[in-house]
C-alpha cells in the first residue's frame, strides 16, 4: 500500500449470508477507511444488522472474508475482536449488575489498564451526563435511554480504533442524540473509524463521509458525501429513489 | 371487567401451553391421577396416624393433633396468600399495562384476590377435605360433619386470603428493601431451606413409622401430646370450629362465628391492600437502597468472568434458592435417605446382606451419584441464564473454550461443594467408610464434569433433533450410570470379588467416560459456541 493511501480498517469481501432459503446478503464487498465515518442504510429488514452481525462475529457468514485492522475474523478472531467496540440496537446488559459493574466487567475482559480505565470511565460518564448515583444503580432499574448510554460507555471503555454502531439513536432523547453525533465526529477527528447502520437519514447525512445503500441483498449505491454537498442535502431523496427504481 | 382480569391472570399463570388435543387430554388425565394419588395418600396418612395417636391418648390426642395439622396448614395458606398475592398485585409488567387502562385499582385488586383464593381453595379441597372426611369416617360422624368437611376449605381459604392480603404490601416493602442485598437473601434462603429440611425430616419419620406400622412413641411422647392439648384452644380460628364439631361447644354458634369471620377477613385484606397499593406501586424501588459509590478496581478477565457468573446466579432470587437448596438440602437429604436405607438393609435384609456383604456400600454409592447427577443437571443453566446477553459474551476477546470452562466451573464448583459436604456428613455419621468416601468424591466429580459438559452442549446447540439426543444422553448418564454401576458391583460381589476390584472396574468406566467426553466434545463445544447465532433485537 502506498504511503498516501488511507488504510482500510475493515475489509469485507464477497460476504454472503442467507437464512435457510432466503438470501439476505449476496456478494457484499466494502471497506471502512481509517478516520472515516461509513454508514450503511436501507429499509427495515434489508440486512443492515445482519451485515454488522457478521462483521462483529455474532452471526456466521456463509462465505466471504472479513478483516478488521488486518486481522482475519476467521483466523485471528480474538485479535480482531480487540480492535472494535460495538453498540447493538437494543442494549443487552446484565440487569443484575450496576452500570459501573458492567463497564468494569467489560474493561476487565479487554485487559484495559487501571489508569486508562479510570480516565476513560470518568471522561465517558461525564460526557453522557451520568452521575455516580446513576452508575451505581442496578441496570434493571434503568430507563431505556440510560441503558443505551451504558452500552455506549462500555463499547468505548477500551478506546477501540473502530466503533461499530447498530441503530444507535433508537430510544435516545434529543440531548443524548446530539451528544452521540458530536462524539462520533470527535472520534473521527482523533483518527478513529466508525461504521454505523441506521435508518436515521438525518444523522447519516449530517456526519457520514460515505454511505452505502443496501437493497435487494446487494449494495446498490455507494455515495461519497464529501464529494458533493448536494449528495449530503439530498440523501433522503436518493435513498427513496433507490427503492422506487427497483419497483 | 373483573372476570376478564381473572381470565387474563389465569392465562398468565399457565407456564406452558400443551400443544395438541391428545397431549392436553393426557395432561388432564395425568393431573387427575396425581390428584387421586394425593387424596389417597392423605387419607392413608390420616387413618394410620390417627390409629396410632389414639393408642397413646384415647381421649383427646387425636383431635388435638387434627387441630394442630389444620392450623399448620392454615398458616401455610396464609404464607401462600402473601407470596402469591405480592407476585400478582405488584407484578411490574402487569401493572405497566393495567395502570394505563381505564380500570380501577379496586377491580385490579379484587381480581387478584379472587385468583389467589381459587388457588388456595382448590388446594384445600384436595388436601383438607380428604383429611377431615377420613377422620370423620373413623368416628361415625353425623351428616353435617361431612358437609362441613367440603365447605371448610372454602371458608378457611377466605380467612387465609384476608389475613395474607393484610400483609401483602408489607411483604412487598420488605422484598424491595432486600432486593439488592444479596448476602441477606442468601442467609434468608439458607434459613428457609434449613427449616424445610427439618420439617421434611420430621414428616418423613412420621410417614416411615406409619408405613412400618411400628410404634411412634419416639415421635410422640406423652409430654408432646399434653403440650398440643394445652395449645389447642389457642389455635384460632381452626380450634373454634373443629372442637365444637366434636362436642366441645355449641356447634351452630361457632359455625356462624367462623363463617362470619371468614367472610370478613377478605374485606379487611382488600381494604389494607387498596390503601397501600396505589402509593407503593409508584415508589421507585431504588429509594429503598443506598448502594456504594466507590469506584471499583479492575480485575483480570478470569476473575471478572467468574464474578459475573456468581452475579447471574446469586442476584437472581430463584437461582439463589435453587443453589441454596443444592448446598444445604442435598447433604441433608442424602444423609436422611442413606441412613434410613442403611437401617432397612441391615435390620430387615440380613439374608441378602449375608449373600452380598457390601450391598449397603454399593447402594449408597449409586444413590449419592444419582442425587448429585440429577441436581447438577437441573441446576446448571449457565448459558440460558445469559439470555440476550449472549451478544456480549460472543463479542468479548476471550477464547470460547475459556469462556465455556468458566461457565461450567462455577455451577460445577457449587455442586462439588455440595457433594463434598454430603460425602463428609455420610462418613462422619458412619454411614459409609473412608474408602467409599474417597471413591464417591472422585467418581462424583467425574460425573459432575461429564453432565456439565453435556448440559452446556445442549444449551449451545440449536438443532432440535440433536438436542433431543443430548437430553437422552444426559439422562442416560446421570440416571443409567449409577444403576449400571450398582448392577456391575452386584455381579462382581456375587462372583466373590473384593470390593476394591469393584472400585477399580467402576473407576475405569468413569475415567473412560471422562476421556471420551473431553476428547469428543471439547472441539464440538467450541465450534457450537462460535456457530451459535445470537439474535439481534
Amino acid at each position: 500500500m502506498m504511503e498516501n493511501e488511507v488504510k482500510n480498517v475493515i475489509e469485507v469481501k464477497n460476504l454472503h449470508k442467507s437464512y435457510k432459503d432466503k438470501v439476505v446478503l449476496d456478494d457484499i464487498s466494502f471497506n471502512l477507511k481509517k478516520g472515516e465515518i461509513l454508514s450503511i442504510i436501507g429499509k427495515n429488514g434489508i440486512g443492515k444488522s445482519t451485515t454488522i452481525d457478521c462483521i462483529v462475529g455474532l452471526k456466521q457468514k456463509d462465505s466471504g472474508k472479513i478483516k478488521i485492522n488486518d486481522f482475519d475474523l476467521d483466523e485471528d478472531y480474538l485479535l480482531a475482536k480487540t480492535q472494535f467496540g460495538y453498540v447493538p440496537s437494543e442494549p443487552t446488559l446484565y440487569e443484575c449488575m450496576t452500570g459501573q459493574e458492567y463497564v468494569n466487567f467489560i474493561a476487565s475482559c479487554y485487559d484495559v489498564s487501571q489508569k486508562d480505565y479510570n480516565s476513560n470511565y470518568t471522561l465517558l460518564v461525564k460526557y453522557f451526563d451520568l452521575s455516580k448515583f446513576d452508575m451505581n444503580k442496578r441496570i434493571a432499574n434503568y430507563s431505556h435511554g440510560m441503558k443505551q448510554k451504558i452500552g455506549l460507555i462500555a463499547s468505548l471503555i477500551h478506546d477501540p480504533d473502530i466503533w461499530i454502531l447498530d441503530e444507535p439513536t433508537v430510544g435516545l432523547d434529543i440531548m443524548t442524540y446530539t451528544q452521540l453525533a458530536k462524539l462520533i465526529v470527535d472520534l473521527r477527528e482523533k483518527g478513529r473509524s466508525i461504521f454505523i447502520a441506521s435508518h436515521n437519514i438525518d444523522l447519516v447525512s449530517e456526519i457520514s463521509d460515505r454511505v452505502l445503500i443496501l437493497n435487494n441483498t446487494k449494495i446498490s449505491k455507494e455515495l461519497d458525501l464529501n464529494a458533493s454537498s448536494y449528495l449530503r442535502k439530498d440523501l433522503q431523496n436518493i435513498f427513496v429513489n433507490t427503492y422506487e427504481d427497483r419497483k | 371487567m373483573i372476570f376478564e382480569l381473572i381470565a387474563k391472570d389465569f392465562k398468565l399463570s399457565q407456564e406452558y401451553v400443551i400443544k395438541g388435543k391428545l397431549n392436553r387430554i393426557l395432561g388432564i388425565i395425568g393431573k387427575l391421577i396425581f390428584l387421586a394419588l394425593v387424596v389417597a395418600l392423605i387419607s392413608f396418612m390420616t387413618n394410620s396416624l390417627d390409629k396410632k395417636i389414639v393408642k397413646y391418648s384415647p381421649n383427646y390426642g387425636s383431635i388435638d393433633f387434627l387441630v394442630l395439622v389444620l392450623f399448620i396448614y392454615f398458616i401455610f395458606n396464609v404464607f401462600q396468600a402473601i407470596v402469591f398475592g405480592r407476585k400478582m398485585v405488584y407484578n411490574n409488567i402487569d401493572n405497566l399495562i393495567l395502570n394505563t387502562l381505564p380500570i380501577s385499582n379496586d377491580s385490579i385488586i379484587v381480581s387478584k384476590m379472587i385468583n389467589v383464593y381459587l388457588r388456595l381453595a382448590i388446594d384445600g379441597i384436595f388436601i383438607i377435605s380428604p383429611m377431615l372426611i377420613t377422620y370423620g369416617i373413623t368416628r361415625a360422624s353425623v351428616a353435617y360433619y361431612y358437609i362441613f368437611s367440603l365447605i371448610y376449605p372454602f371458608l378457611i381459604s377466605l380467612t387465609s386470603l384476608g389475613l395474607g392480603f393484610i400483609f401483602v404490601s408489607l411483604y412487598e416493602y420488605i422484598y424491595r428493601f432486600l432486593k439488592n442485598k444479596d448476602i441477606v437473601q442468601f442467609i434468608l434462603a439458607s434459613l428457609l431451606v434449613i427449616g424445610l429440611c427439618y420439617c421434611y425430616q420430621y414428616f418423613l419419620a412420621l410417614f416411615l413409622n406409619a408405613l412400618e406400622d411400628s410404634s411412634i412413641g419416639e415421635v410422640f411422647s406423652s409430654d408432646f401430646i399434653e403440650t398440643i392439648h394445652s395449645l389447642g384452644t389457642y389455635l384460632i380460628p381452626v380450634s373454634n370450629i373443629i372442637y365444637p364439631l366434636f362436642g366441645k361447644g355449641n356447634v351452630l354458634a361457632y359455625a356462624l362465628l367462623f363463617s362470619g369471620f371468614s367472610i370478613l377477613m377478605p374485606f379487611l385484606g382488600y381494604f389494607v391492600t387498596c390503601l397501600t397499593y396505589s402509593k407503593l406501586s409508584k415508589i421507585d424501588s431504588i429509594s429503598f437502597n443506598q448502594l456504594s459509590t466507590k469506584q471499583k478496581k479492575l480485575t483480570g478477565e478470569t476473575y471478572a468472568l467468574v464474578k459475573k457468573e456468581f452475579n447471574l446466579i446469586f442476584r437472581n432470587s430463584s437461582s439463589t434458592f435453587s443453589y441454596t437448596s443444592l448446598l444445604i438440602m442435598l447433604p441433608f437429604l442424602t444423609y436422611v435417605v442413606i441412613s434410613a436405607l442403611n437401617n432397612i438393609i441391615f435390620s430387615n435384609m440380613s439374608i441378602i446382606v449375608g449373600m452380598f456383604p457390601n450391598l449397603a456400600n454399593y447402594v449408597n454409592l449409586s444413590l449419592v451419584l444419582l442425587f448429585i447427577g440429577a441436581i447438577n443437571t437441573s441446576s446448571s443453566n449457565s448459558i440460558l441464564n445469559e439470555g440476550m446477553n449472549m451478544n456480549t459474551i460472543k463479542l468479548l476477546p476471550i477464547t470460547p473454550f475459556k469462556m465455556i470452562m468458566i461457565k461450567i466451573s462455577v455451577p460445577l464448583t457449587l455442586s462439588f461443594i455440595s457433594l463434598l459436604v454430603s460425602d463428609a456428613v455420610l462418613v462422619l455419621t458412619n454411614c459409609i467408610d473412608i474408602y467409599l468416601f474417597l471413591y464417591i468424591l472422585v467418581s462424583g466429580i467425574i460425573l459432575l464434569v461429564v453432565t456439565s459438559f453435556l448440559n452446556i452442549m445442549y444449551q449451545l446447540h440449536d438443532k432440535c433433533s440433536y438436542r433431543f439426543r443430548l437430553t437422552n444422553l444426559t439422562n442416560l448418564i446421570y440416571l443409567g450410570l449409577p444403576i449400571l454401576m450398582l448392577a456391575i458391583n452386584m455381579i462382581l460381589e456375587f462372583l466373590r470379588m473384593k470390593i476394591y476390584y469393584s472400585y477399580l472396574v467402576n473407576g475405569i468406566v468413569f475415567i473412560a467416560l471422562l476421556a471420551y467426553t473431553f476428547i469428543n466434545y471439547k472441539k464440538r463445544i467450541v465450534r457450537y459456541f462460535k456457530e451459535m447465532e445470537v439474535k439481534n433485537l
